[in-house]
């Protein structure tokens, strides 16, 4: 067990961290974070997808003290149930979950497109989200709610929304 | 042909064979002397001394396939001349070699003739294994006596005319295979002339790391210079700077025995068949004495820029890439979703089996042969200390979204602008 | 008078209890959410559950109503993802007159919920929502008969509306439920009493946003993986080297502790070896360093030779249908046509791997589980444990998709022999390995089809023949703990053989005159992988074979693949999603292929499929269109045509359908379960793709509701039709049958170097 201190959610966080530990059992067991999930732990499915710096990361794999110094968002961070983020309300709105399992990994990974891409096509978006997969089907569904949510994003920058992480 | 490497052990091998026998015998003698192997009964002794030899012979690996036992063959090698298929080497009577006798054996590892008195294909590596003393392929036989018959048939070979007749190959033969026992050479000493023996007679390691000649013989003469075999790129081992000059022993070892040397190297494909099946399971001594050997092969040049080429590149790029901007990006994308985690944003990995991206000829090598093979095929290795896995990405991904990683990573920490398209990875998909 | 009870709060499925008096029950506790419960004390809460009449014919199993308002909604049937949370709320909303949102919904709890067996097989609103409907209609006709009394007014004159009985021509005068409600709904459910006729449907119809979905993309929702108890220790199974089909071949000769954790417990009955370690990392660890040798034998088949020894394999014949004189008009034949269909094993996709948490408190076992039947896996960790079954509480909590019978029940065994052995709370998390290797699977199966036109082009004889194990190795009483791993680890036990599945869908709706269907059905034990439920059981290896079967005699006979269908099919619904899906995607009738095979460029074809799931369920045709070349089947397009009689839920039955074609035509094209002669070895997702979001089609779906039609489970109905409608079109696309699943681009060069 090593101290660590993490930048969580906008939040400094001290930890205790096993050595070789991975990201997702800091964020989960002792953070209690919900959002990142554990699919497979071999970084193929991205259902443990977080942002470190921006980037999409499978926190499934990386050991946690490997990312001292660097900023965490989990899907907690994007928005909350009264003050969703336009990517979680686009969700809603288009109804893109059936078991929901994969979803927050989708968030996840759609965030850093957008962030990077502001107006993807069908075909940026099965780029970006190649690395999560949902056994559900919900595919479609998926792809229509991040454009969606790219819209809103457009129509209503980020910054000039209250609230939001 | 100047110094034709394999003329010089004929030639050696003339005038030495005494000598060499000596060595044969020392080489068997040092391996039965392991603890390991303190076997009371004398047929146990040859049992387990053959089993020992048969993964140094590496006799598993184009013996069992994918999700198939153990040495019942089946494997499909795709040759320019079609495909062909192990054998089952079980003692099974009918499908495998259960009614070989000794004889039948040894005329095949030294002879490459089949107990039909058919000539073999040579992706049996006979050509090396001719250089296996008597008692070795005995025990080998021996050891795979004792293991359970499967009554499992590999497919016929289905190779193009006029390939599909055996007898030609009696001309192949003729041009590039020397039958005779190995001879060791004046300047070797001990250890050396060991490591030849493991190296050749037993690992075949030419077999993928030599190139081959028009009649697909062996190229002695660029022994070692790195080659592609069943789509897979075996890099340049000689001693040169090119080759292995750069390693240390105990990098050398660490590679040979665990797959990887810690952010540096990273064996895939059929080298971590090589190190899972083979390598991890020799003795320390076995390795270190091929590790001699290796550093006095003499050095070829490679294809393969360095690292200190690939800085030096990269430091006085210039060329525009605005023209590939679009892959770059999805490049870009792919990498962030689907290797970064391992490999880390910038490449660095995060040290054990995740190595540093720069290090690796994978990597470098402008080809990209390994580069996409491995991302197709992945990684599923077991060396002495740890598991290593990639994810094999052939279903996972789509022959654009390789050819996209492939450039991005190539560009990034490679060094070089190739330029593959989907139509390279569909071709080396298939 | 109404205690609010904000959406959020329901969102979040963070009710904590208020202390509310429950009416109708003879107890005092509050009603808790899962969430809450799992937050409160643990003494509370255990001693608060006092036993609930959970008996389905009185309707207080089903409704509660509080004096301060709240309604409760209790059902055995739980969400597995599919929506029925909300589709089940707006069954029961509309007979209340009350938004779907007002109800608080309990799921699947041994001490909570009636007995409704499991969730699966599309039969939650087709069973479950009938039966919720009825007991909802009793509940009404009970508070409009109190207030009746109360207001002195006859029921004639009264209404239902927002939560309250109103006086139909006065509505001022109203009485709230809640002041209705006295001592609870004490009354018999009544089969009879009048549903809300589908004209005046305000709810039901309707697209309702799925209530459970805000609280799943924001993180807040506790699925089973989120489970924590106080004290709770984290557990992982070391599985033997072997899977050992369904006979546990494996005994472990040595165990070696030496590199495990000081604080590590290791837990040892018979082959079921267990690690629990106080955090989940550290049981992971745990697993690895725990070095045991095993003596085994391996006990499967090659892999090549599955299917010949599925059909060698002894098996107990069962016919479907026997009619006219098949032989005969076989024998008589100039060209009768034969031809072999082979399906894979399958895992399921679920993306989470199975977990469960579990618990001793005075020793009652408490296990928190994913499962698809609280009660029947109650009666099998009753005999694992050897503890009479009320002392066994079993609570749903959601996990990720299962589509059928994967590790959740298993999972949860494993959860509770290691609770009890080290007694404390015990987490167990699946690995993906786990998941994938010892999870239930899909039945492998071989359907053998044999069939000829005569003169005329009419189909003069049709036989089907299939080999396969039951689809049901679920947990029950009759079976116990056999049905579970930790049974078959620990005791050596062998799953239960029944014959359930296999001959779903075996048997068409056509009319041909001349036919035949037989099943031989396999002991499970003798199945190489341990078989269990996956999405529509057998009907989508079945329909596989029928549907593809068809459209080779229909184009041997020069037919147009649609017209045949139509031709031989009595039943209008049957026929009006085919004319619809035709209609809808433009189908241009074709007598022979559209193309032919070229290695080096696509060919594009489609092919249709049709069947009635279950023959007694909803009907659906697609169309699919695909493109076909060296790389492999590429699937453009799938329309569908989709009766399921009266919809509750139009966009949650979008949803569905869209997920089903999805998830079929990644089993179609991709999954197959890969295996040695000791074990599974697609152990992973790149051993064993899933279709990616480079690879989805287009989706195009034709609804037809049927309003006043029973409603018919749609959760997997789709899915049967897919892989045939696939496979025609890729026949139709370059003229080449693919006969065995998966239809991967190495299968494809394979069958085109043969032809
Ligand atoms: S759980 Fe991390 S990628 Fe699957
Ligand atoms: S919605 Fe269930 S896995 Fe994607």
């Amino acid at each position: 067990m090593a101290k660590l201190t993490l930048n969580i959610n906008g939040t400094a966080q001290e930890l205790d961290v096993e050595a070789g530990e991975p990201l997702l059992y800091v964020l989960r067991n002792g953070l209690g974070l919900k959002g990142p999930k554990f699919g497979c732990g071999l970084s193929e499915c991205g259902a443990c997808t977080v942002l470190a710096d921006g980037k999409p990361l499978r926190a499934c794999i990386v050991p946690a003290a490997s990312l001292a110094g660097r900023t965490i968002t989990t899907l907690e961070g994007l928005g909350t149930l009264e003050n969703p983020h336009p990517l979680q309300q686009a969700f809603i709105d288009e109804q893109a979950a059936q078991c929901a399992y994969c979803i927050p990994g989708m968030i996840m990974s759609a965030k850093a497109l957008l962030d990077r891409n502001p107006e993807p096509s069908d075909e940026d978006i099965a780029w970006a989200l190649a690395g999560n997969l949902c056994g559900c089907g919900t595919h479609l569904r998926i792809v229509r709610a991040i454009k969606r949510a790219a819209s809103t994003m457009r129509e209503t920058p980020i910054d000039s929304r209250e609230g939001s992480a | 042909m100047i110094l034709n490497c394999h003329l010089v052990y004929r030639a050696l091998r003339l005038c030495c064979c005494v000598a060499c026998r000596l060595v044969g015998i020392a080489a068997l003698l040092l391996i039965t002397k392991a603890p390991a192997y303190a076997v009371e009964s004398a047929p146990a002794d040859q049992v387990a001394r053959g089993e020992y030899l048969t993964r140094a012979a590496n006799c598993i690996s184009c013996h069992t396939r994918d999700n198939g036992e153990p040495f019942a063959g089946g494997v499909a090698f795709e040759t320019s001349f079609g495909t062909l298929y192990s054998t089952n080497i079980t003692p099974d009577d009918e499908h495998g070699i259960g009614a070989w006798r000794d004889e039948d054996f040894l005329r095949a590892m030294h002879e490459g003739i089949g107990r039909e008195g058919e000539h073999l294909y040579p992706i049996f590596p006979y050509t090396d294994y001719t250089q296996m003393s008597r008692d070795d392929v005995l025990a080998i036989h021996a050891y795979l006596k004792t293991r359970e018959p499967i009554d499992y048939q590999p497919p016929a070979n289905e190779m193009t005319f006029p390939f599909n007749h055996r007898r030609l190959l009696w001309f192949w033969k003729m041009i590039n295979f020397d039958e005779g026992r190995f001879e060791t050479a004046p300047q070797w000493d001990e250890t050396v002339a060991r490591g030849a023996y493991l190296s050749e007679a037993l690992g075949h390691c030419g077999q993928c790391h030599t190139p081959r000649t028009w009649s697909q013989g062996l190229d002695n003469d660029h022994k070692f210079a790195g080659a592609t075999q069943r789509g897979w790129k075996a890099f340049n081992i000689t001693s040169g700077p090119d080759g292995i000059g750069n390693w240390s022993d105990d990098e050398l070892t660490q590679y040979l025995t665990t797959g990887h040397v810690p952010n540096k190297y990273a064996s895939a494909g059929p080298m971590a068949e090589v190190v899972t099946d083979s390598l991890r399971h020799l003795r320390d001594e076995d390795i270190a004495a091929m590790v001699a050997y290796l550093r006095q092969i003499p050095p070829q040049p490679s294809d393969v820029p360095t690292i200190a080429e690939v800085r030096d590149m990269q430091s006085q790029r210039r060329q525009d890439m605005t023209s590939r901007a679009e892959t770059m990006k999805q490049g870009e994308q792919l990498f962030m979703a689907n290797c970064a985690s391992c490999h880390y944003p910038d490449g660095s990995g995060p040290g054990g089996a995740y190595s540093n991206f720069e290090a690796h000829s994978v990597v470098r090598d402008p080809q990209g042969t390994n580069l996409i093979r491995v991302m197709l095929e992945g990684i599923d290795r077991q060396g002495r200390d740890m598991h290593v896995f990639m994810p094999a990405y052939r279903d996972l991904l789509s022959d654009e979204q390789i050819a996209a990683l492939a450039n991005y990573i190539g560009y990034h920490f490679g060094g070089h602008e190739a330029d593959f398209s989907a139509e390279d990875v569909a071709a080396q998909r298939n | 008078m109404t205690a609010p009870v904000s959406r959020r709060d329901v969102l979040a499925g963070a009710l904590k209890g208020t202390g509310a008096l429950l009416v109708g029950f003879a107890m005092s506790h509050p009603l808790t959410a899962l969430a809450a419960r799992i937050t409160d004390d643990v003494e509370n809460d255990i001693a608060g559950i006092n036993k609930r009449v959970v008996d389905g014919d009185r309707v207080d199993a089903w409704l509660v109503i509080t004096r301060d308002g709240r309604m409760i909604l209790y059902s055995g049937k739980v969400e597995l993802g599919t929506g029925v949370a909300t589709a089940l709320r707006q069954i029961v909303a509309e007979e209340l007159a009350i938004a779907p949102t007002a109800l608080e919904f309990i799921q699947g709890d041994t001490e909570l919920t009636p007995d409704q067996k499991y969730t699966a097989g599309s039969k939650t609103l087709q069973v479950g929502g009938k039966q919720l409907r009825r007991a909802a209609a009793t509940a009404r006709h009970v508070l409009l008969g109190r207030a009746s009394e109360h207001l002195g007014v006859p029921v004639e004159g009264l209404t239902v509306f927002d939560g309250a009985v109103v006086v139909t021509m006065s509505p001022s005068q109203r009485l709230s439920y809640a002041e209705l409600i006295g001592t609870g709904f004490d009354t018999a459910v009544n089969d009879q009493a009048d549903t809300v006729a589908p004209e005046n449907f305000r709810v039901v119809g309707r697209s309702a946003p799925r209530i459970d979905i805000p609280a799943k993309v924001s993180g807040d929702f506790t699925y089973v993986h989120d489970i924590k108890r106080p004290g709770m220790w984290h557990g992982r199974v070391v599985r033997p080297p072997t899977i050992g089909a369904t006979r546990m071949t494996a005994t472990p000769e040595h165990i070696d502790r030496r590199h495990l954790a000081a604080e590590v417990e290791v837990v040892v009955e018979g082959a079921f070896i267990g690690v629990v370690a106080p955090t989940e990392w550290g049981a992971m660890q745990a697993a690895q360093s725990l070095k045991v040798s095993w003596r085994y034998a391996p006990t499967l088949p090659r892999m090549e030779a599955l299917f010949d020894t599925l059909e060698a394999m002894p098996g107990d014949e069962e016919v479907g249908i026997d009619v006219g004189d098949v032989d005969t008009r076989l024998a008589a034949a100039e060209a009768p046509l034969t031809a072999t269909y082979r399906w894979p094993y399958q895992i399921h996709d679920s993306i989470g791997p199975s977990c469960a948490v579990a618990e001793v408190n005075e020793g009652r076992m408490t296990a928190w589980s994913a499962t698809q039947g609280v009660y029947p896996l109650r009666a099998s960790l009753a005999d694992l444990l050897e503890l009479p079954q009320d002392e066994i509480h079993v609570i749903y909590a959601e996990g990720a998709g299962c589509y059928g019978h994967n590790g959740a029940d298993d999972v949860t065994a494993d959860a509770a022999l290691l609770a009890r052995a080290v007694n404390r709370p015990v987490r167990v998390q699946w690995s993906r390995a786990d998941e994938h290797g010892w999870g239930p699977k899909g039945p492998a199966m071989v359907m053998k089809m044999a069939g000829a036109l005569d003169a005329s082009n009419a189909i003069a004889a049709w036989t089907f023949e299939n080999w396969s194990p039951t689809h049901t190795t679920r947990p029950n009483a009759d079976d116990g703990a056999a049905n579970v791993l930790a049974g078959q680890l620990a005791h050596g036990l062998t799953p239960g053989s029944g014959t359930v599945g296999g001959n779903r869908n075996a048997r068409t709706l056509y009319t041909f005159p001349h036919q035949r269907v037989t099943t031989h059905w396999l002991s499970s034990e003798s199945s190489p992988l341990r078989p269990s439920a996956l999405r529509t059981l057998g009907a989508m290896q079945n329909t596989f074979a029928n549907e593809c079967f068809l459209d080779e005699l229909a184009y041997a006979g020069g037919l147009d693949p649609v017209d045949v269908r139509l031709r031989y099919l009595n039943d209008p619904r049957a026929k009006a999603v085919i004319e619809a899906v035709a209609k809808r995607s433009g189908w241009q009738p074709r007598e022979q292929p559209n193309g032919q095979y070229e290695a080096s460029r696509a060919s594009h074809g489609r092919g249709i499929a049709f069947a009635q799931y279950e023959n007694e369920c909803a009907y659906v045709a697609a169309i699919a269109e695909v493109a076909v070349s060296g790389q492999g089947v590429r699937v453009e397009k799938v329309t569908v045509a989709h009766d399921c009689g009266q919809i509750v839920n139009p966009d949650g039955l979008r949803n569905q359908i869209e997920g089903n074609v999805l998830q079929a035509t990644s089993r179609v094209l991709k999954e197959e379960v890969g295996f040695n002669t000791t074990g599974v070895t697609s152990l992973e997702w790149g051993a064993y793709p899933l279709l990616t979001f480079a690879e989805i089609p287009k989706v195009d779906i034709v609804l037809l509701d049927r309003p006043s039609e029973p409603m018919l489970g749609a959760g997997e109905a789709t899915s049967a039709v897919i892989p045939a409608a696939i496979a025609n079109a890729v026949f139709d696309a370059c003229g080449l049958r693919l006969r065995r699943a998966p239809l991967t681009a190495a299968e494809l060069r394979r069958v085109a170097q043969q032809s």
